[in-house]
């Protein structure tokens, strides 16, 4: 597995370079030796090559290891709503995630919809910030200020998210509380306020290389066209840029989705469906975030927690995938 | 290209020096005894007053204190991770079973009481609820505080993560079980928050809110308000504090009656250093140290 | 055009008030007694020194697992391997590995390090349950898998930028290509691998939702280090077989379960000032680094 080795042996030949090349020109052969340990050092390297490959595979096998479990005890419809026999024996049909209630409930749809109602506003949010900062680098601030307010994304995308929650819960709650009277004071919209510092970066960052790849031919032509700089931005530079920018937006909910810290403090973290944004959500990472360190291994809960990462885990797999593919698209399009 | 050797070399010197922390120092005569307690959040605070108190006093004892909540403690203690486990409830029959089919034999320690108090924003004009009442807020029963003749306003629910003994206890003690015999649940909007500083924090801002935790932690607090119980309509209120004082008589003697026990679990009869630092937790000393954090001793 | 430009510098106001807050909150309480010393009194008093070290502990183990297996793969990658299906399958995990949730990492971290080879380790060694519970090693370890694309990729970046020339000019005077890696790749691709450890470090440092239940502790007295002796001289070494204090998951617990948040509000923001200033100190070396290496292959 993750060996170190550093295989920083002293090569045996230690001929100088001259001589070796010499010695190839007169035809003779490098010796079996080095040729061996060539090999070797090839299928070191190779291994190391793959372990991120590797990884994948073994954080999928061993989400599965534990979470398949849930299938086996819990069920896949006791995933979506639970049926409580009332004492009148007419059937309540619940849709709840509870646990811990002396009549199990393990219904993720309150989980998925406190997920997206944090995720959706977030990517909303980032893309019309991303995009227009985006768009300001590329297109519009000079090289040289350029060159310094780049690293500035990357510093801004470098805060922890437990700062950010711990602010959002101390700071930002109370002056949107205060404000606008949500009616919980911790509750799906502010969480998206906070995630949205996250994903901004990331949409900033690629839509400013998305659009920078674009060929400055485009560009002229449109101005010789009598295009405006606006004109030009809006009606040849986004459309050419689309497919980076969409790519980036779909990364963006991908990390929007896998955010723990953040929905953890400040979403409030009360199981309701709903799709009011001021009322309390919570999301599937928290729900992990919160109960796994207390479930005792091996319960039903336990691998309910484990489903819930391979959920997630499928989620922003597809998520990167699909945007790996648009950007490979757009590289074979030789647009970058 | 010298700039970056440089910059190399400093950089390994700085992680070979962390590894290597501060060179070399005399051997220690005596190896320090290790004791890792785990387990109840509301306890956390207590534990380490008594681990910091203890250690001063023997040197060569190193306990180490985690929160993480009761179902972590007991969890740890089954998985035989730990030597004690702290526990603001009882533990469960499902847990004792697990403890027998693992060969661990808990030992219960009752070391102090925790009175529950339920707290509201100061702005709310209800001074007084019947324990009736406070059940059928939390499972959702009231939906607004002019229905309890307070303001017109929506009923906001804090409660704290199940993994909490608080959340446990105030469950089986206060929501209690429905007709058909089955535990009753917290409300499905009550918002979960990770400890009794948010929710303390939460229902200081939320005029409309309603919380409840260990009352230690809200007596000195000017912030929220702590409302008094009283067990039926006829019945005295009481308040588990008042002007920044615990009520300890009510809590000793079951006027105040959302209280309960405190417990360390051992692995069966604990070894001589787990023995030690429980003797000096049940020692006048260590009860002094109870009071001092806002918990409630052992009757006498 | 004037859009974008002010939508660009509210962001850039936005971040300042975030910043200037912490700094503002932070700045009062910053002193070498802050950063040296340890919690007391229920974390109302003294510093975080614990949480600190325990963060460079496991940073430190971090990059040790990480940057070798990193930099060997960008090797492989950028050296090695022909544009094969394979060879873009791994890149495409490189890229998805970047975009797996930390809270999944965590998860992973405990079915697979903890509960798969800690507990097999614990079998073979026969050490009881020494290895098989949440300890320092396996938050780094966990940790290096999250930081490994940053590694990668930074690499990569810079071994790609070596000249092809170079290379040619090794293999024309007969060098075998592990001789050509060694002498020509490896010493111009040193700064881009210092910029991806940088990197990596400073996410690692940043990270809490897997640690959360891979060893973070509420609270530990005692540093998280062991004592290796050769004769009557100790050294004093990193325990990776212990729980530790995390600067990123101390912030947490004190926003959520601080025991007098009046007391802790100012702790808690020295906390958050001595981990922005790491992570940013961190970043700019980074960027300064990359900054440099790039002008000098003239790529600016």
């Amino acid at each position: 597995m993750t060996e170190i080795q550093t295989s920083d042996e002293k090569v045996e030949v230690e001929d100088s370079v001259q001589e070796r090349a010499e010695s190839s020109l007169y035809g003779k052969k490098i010796s079996l030796k080095v040729r061996v340990k060539e090999k070797i050092i090839e299928y070191f390297f190779a291994l190391n090559g793959a372990v991120a490959l590797i990884f994948i595979i073994l954080i999928f096998i061993f989400l599965f290891k534990e979470g398949i479990n849930a299938l086996n005890n819990i069920g896949l419809l006791d995933f979506i709503y639970y049926d409580q026999v009332q004492l009148n024996q007419t059937v309540e049909r619940l849709f709840e995630w509870y646990p811990t209630s002396s009549e199990e409930r393990y219904s993720l749809l309150p989980l998925i919809v406190g997920t997206l109602l944090t995720a959706i506003p977030a990517t909303l949010i980032s893309t019309f910030f991303g995009v227009a900062a985006g768009v300001y680098l590329s297109e519009i601030v000079n090289p040289k200020l350029r060159e310094f307010l780049k690293p500035m994304i990357e510093l801004f995308a470098s805060i922890p998210t437990v700062v950010l929650g711990f602010l959002i819960l101390v700071v930002g709650a109370t002056i949107f509380n205060d404000l606008f009277h949500p009616s919980n004071r911790l509750n799906a919209f502010i969480a998206s306020l906070g995630l949205s510092f996250v994903i901004i970066p990331i949409i900033a960052s690629m839509t400013e290389d998305a659009l920078r790849s674009i060929p400055t031919d485009l560009r002229m032509a449109s101005y010789g066209l009598g295009a405006t700089k606006w004109q030009t931005i809006s009606r040849v530079i986004i459309p050419a840029g689309f497919s980076g920018v969409s790519a980036s937006i779909i990364l963006g909910f991908g990390r929007a989705v896998g955010e723990t810290m953040i929905v953890l403090m400040a979403a409030g973290n009360a199981a309701n469906i709903t799709t009011d944004l001021l009322l309390s959500v919570r999301t599937m990472t928290a729900t992990i975030a919160a109960e796994m360190g207390e479930v005792s291994q091996g319960s039903d809960h336990y691998y309910a927690l484990f489903f819930i990462g391979i959920i997630l885990f499928t989620i922003t797999f597809f998520l990167n995938l699909i945007a790996e593919i648009i950007i490979n698209k757009m590289r074979k399009k030789n647009v970058f | 290209m010298k700039l970056n050797k440089k910059l190399t070399l400093v950089i390994s010197a700085i992680l070979v020096g962390l590894v290597f922390l501060t060179g070399c120092k005399k051997k220690e005569e005596v190896e320090k005894t290790i004791v890792s307690v785990k387990g109840s959040d509301t306890m956390v605070n207590l534990s380490q007053k008594w681990a910091e108190t203890y250690m001063k006093k023997n040197p060569n004892a190193s306990i180490q204190v985690t929160g993480g909540g009761s179902g972590t403690g007991v969890a740890a203690l089954l998985n035989g991770t730990m030597d004690i486990a702290n526990s603001s409830r009882e533990l469960k029959e499902k847990e004792y079973e697990i403890a027998k089919s693992k060969s661990i034999t808990p030992k219960e320690f009752k070391v102090a009481l925790d009175g529950i108090a339920v707290i509201v924003n100061t702005t709310n004009p209800i001074n007084e609820l019947t324990i009736a009442q406070v059940r059928d807020i939390f499972i959702g029963k009231y939906l607004n505080w002019k229905e309890l003749s307070g303001s017109d306003s929506p009923i906001v629910l804090y409660g704290r993560e199940n993994s909490s003994g608080t959340y446990e206890f105030f469950k089986e003690h206060v929501l209690g079980k429905d007709e058909r015999g089955e535990t009753r649940d917290f409300a499905n909007n009550t918002q979960v928050l990770q400890g009794t500083a948010a929710l303390g924090e939460a229902v200081a801002h939320d005029l409309k809110g309603i919380g409840y935790g260990g009352v230690g932690y809200f007596a000195a607090r000017t912030d929220v308000k702590i409302l008094k119980i009283k067990a039926d309509e006829q019945a005295l209120a009481i308040a588990p504090a008042q002007d920044g004082k615990v009520n300890y008589e009510a809590i000793w003697n079951g006027t105040y009656s959302i209280s309960r026990y405190l417990y360390c679990y051992t692995n069966g009869t604990p070894d001589k250093k787990v023995q030690d630092f429980m003797d000096f937790i049940l020692s006048k000393e260590g009860q002094d140290l109870v009071k001092q954090m806002e918990y409630i001793p052992l009757p006498q | 055009m004037g859009t974008t430009k002010f939508l660009f510098f509210l962001l850039a106001f936005i971040l300042l008030m975030v910043l200037g807050k912490i700094v503002y909150e932070g700045i009062g309480i910053i002193s070498l007694e802050f950063i040296f010393d340890e919690p007391r009194n229920n974390m109302t008093e003294g510093g975080i020194w614990p949480a600190i070290f325990g963060t460079l502990a496991v940073t430190t183990i971090m990059v040790l697992l990480s940057v070798p297996v990193g930099v060997s793969a960008a090797i492989y990658l950028s050296q090695y391997a022909k544009d094969t299906f394979l060879t873009r399958i791994i890149r495409t995990a490189v890229n998805n590995l970047a975009g797996v949730p930390s809270i999944v990492f965590g998860l992973f971290g405990l079915g697979f390090f903890i509960l798969f080879i800690g507990r097999n380790i614990d079998e073979v060694l026969g050490t009881g349950l020494l290895w098989g519970q949440p300890c320092l090693l396996w938050a780094a370890a966990t940790l290096s898998v999250l930081v490994l694309p940053i590694v990668i990729v930074s690499t990569l970046e810079a071994l790609i930028s070596v000249p092809k020339s170079h290379i040619d000019a090794s293999f024309g005077l007969g060098a075998t290509k592990w001789q050509t890696i060694k002498k020509v790749v490896f010493p111009q691709a040193k700064p881009g691998i210092l910029t991806g450890t940088i990197l990596a470090i400073s996410r690692g440092v940043g990270e809490t939702a897997p640690i959360l239940f891979l060893g973070a502790a509420f609270f530990l007295p005692n540093l998280p280090v062991v004592d290796l002796c050769i004769g009557d001289y100790c050294i004093p070494m990193i325990n990776p077989a212990e729980q530790f204090m995390y600067l990123a998951y101390h912030i947490f617990i004190l926003a959520t379960q601080s025991s007098n948040p009046t007391l802790t509000m100012p702790i808690q923001y020295g906390s958050t000032l001595v981990l922005i200033a790491i992570t940013f100190l961190l970043n700019i070396t980074a960027i300064v680094l990359r900054y440099k290496y790039r002008k000098q292959l003239g790529k600016i």
